[in-house]
């Protein structure tokens, strides 16, 4: 009996720093520059998406035309991905600022695949229907831009 | 619209009557010059303006930047409310000097016209005004920014051709539209009127500062911007949001100012204040 509790011990702190390792290996900011045509005055539509991975930390923050929001989010990593879930928007609330709820607690934000490159599946968060639900979206920012 | 209390130095300095006095002041000035913030403070920029309407348009020697509800200084500003000056010098929109049988015959001015509110339906520069009022904002500002974005139609189902996907009043996006509840299909069915209801919802948490003309079309194009400097550097070289706006960037030093990227919208302020105009 002891030698399981022993094993499943040492099975279960094993799984937790393998979870972290990957986490960890996702920490940095990502970044992607939406461009949504124009307006009829003539804006550009632009709006910045920002992931923030951190130890005990995820958020996206969203600025540009029409919007600006911020999202604490939770994370799962598991081999080469990324899961990127909403958790509430920065102020606590699960409604967003016209009182509205967009976003289910745990609904999946974006996801996140490294391979050759970086690739994003879009989930709640895809900025335009028009845009393709899978490609080459968010970069990661360069360790000497980060704030 | 009359002045209730007395506004400037010295004076009661009511919020309402401050704010209709630093709109009818603003209505005095010509790009480049700087709009006052309409903020219902009488703060060192108003008394200034104040002092400068009485010497330089009015030609007082001894200006006390004091606003008396029978003062002189109030008769000839509140004719800016209800009519647009013809005479343009330097940064400012003048009246003719009026002679002593204009003066006597001057119409009493009860209730102010608004930018480009010739150009809408009666009922349309009314919703305008009681929304602008419920959101503390000058209806001039919102005017002018719904001019611009509509190309001047205040149209609610206008679109670019291009396809941003953007509609109506403020060129409401279609996450703008799912944010507050609705759908851009769903806007673009609304009367304009009906739809300055949702354009009201969509200022409505930047309520109270929104006090600039650049406030307002911030509260649009960069919402993260309101309240800030008109000198804040919003974009800048090397992102897609200065590549996209690049022709605003007039000095060309690789930044675009919140003063920069506006002059569009104070263009249509100008204009929306012009004859025929104004209304």
């Amino acid at each position: 009996m002891r030698k399981y509790f022993q094993s499943f011990i040492l099975i279960s702190a094993f799984w937790i720093i393998s979870a972290c390792a990957e986490n960890a290996s996702w920490n940095g900011s990502y970044i992607y520059e939406a461009s949504l045509g124009d307006t009829v005055g003539g804006d550009a539509v632009v709006v910045t998406y920002k992931l923030t991975v951190a130890p005990e930390k995820c958020e996206v923050s969203i600025e540009g035309f029409q919007t600006s929001e911020s999202i604490i989010c939770k994370t799962k990593a598991l081999d080469n991905l990324l899961d990127v879930n909403f958790q509430s928007y920065a102020d606590g609330s699960t409604k967003n600022k016209y009182g509205i709820a967009i976003y289910k607690v745990g609904s999946s934000l974006l996801q996140l695949k490294r391979s050759d490159n970086l690739i994003t599946t879009w989930g709640e968060l895809l900025p335009d229907d028009k845009l393709p639900k899978t490609g080459k979206y968010f970069i990661k920012e360069s360790s000497s831009k980060k704030n | 619209m009359l002045l209730k209390n007395s506004v400037g130095n010295k004076g009661i300095n009511h919020i309402a009557d401050v704010k209709l006095v630093q709109e009818a002041l603003n209505r005095t000035f010509r790009a480049p010059f700087r709009l006052l913030d309409v903020d219902g403070i009488a703060g060192s920029k108003t008394k200034i303006a104040i002092a400068n309407f009485q010497q330089k348009i009015i030609g007082l020697k001894n200006p006390d930047s004091l606003i008396e509800t029978k003062g002189k200084t109030w008769d000839a500003l509140k004719r800016y409310l209800v009519e647009a000056p013809s005479v343009h010098i330097a940064n400012y929109r003048l009246f003719p000097v009026p002679t002593n049988n204009e003066q006597s015959s001057q119409k009493p001015v009860t209730s102010k016209k608004i930018a480009w509110g010739n150009k809408v339906s009666e009922a349309f520069k009314l919703k305008v005004i009681e929304i602008s009022s419920d959101l503390d904002l000058a209806p001039d500002y919102l005017m002018s920014c719904m001019a611009f974005e509509t190309g001047e139609t205040f149209s609610a189902t206008i679109k670019n051709a291009a396809g941003s996907g953007a509609v109506g009043l403020i060129q409401f996006m279609p996450s703008t539209a799912k944010g507050l509840g609705t759908s851009i299909e769903k806007l673009e069915k609304l009367s304009s009127i009906e739809q300055l209801q949702y354009v009201k919802s969509y200022f409505l948490p930047q309520k109270g500062k929104l006090n600039t003309l650049e406030d307002v079309y911030m509260a649009i194009l960069y919402p993260a911007a309101v309240g800030k400097p008109v000198g804040h550097v919003l974009f800048e070289e090397g992102k897609k949001t200065y590549e996209q706006n690049k022709g605003f960037d007039s000095n060309k030093d690789g930044k675009i100012t919140l003063q920069e990227i506006s002059t569009k919208v104070r263009q249509k302020y100008d204009r929306g204040l012009s004859q025929g105009y104004l209304g």
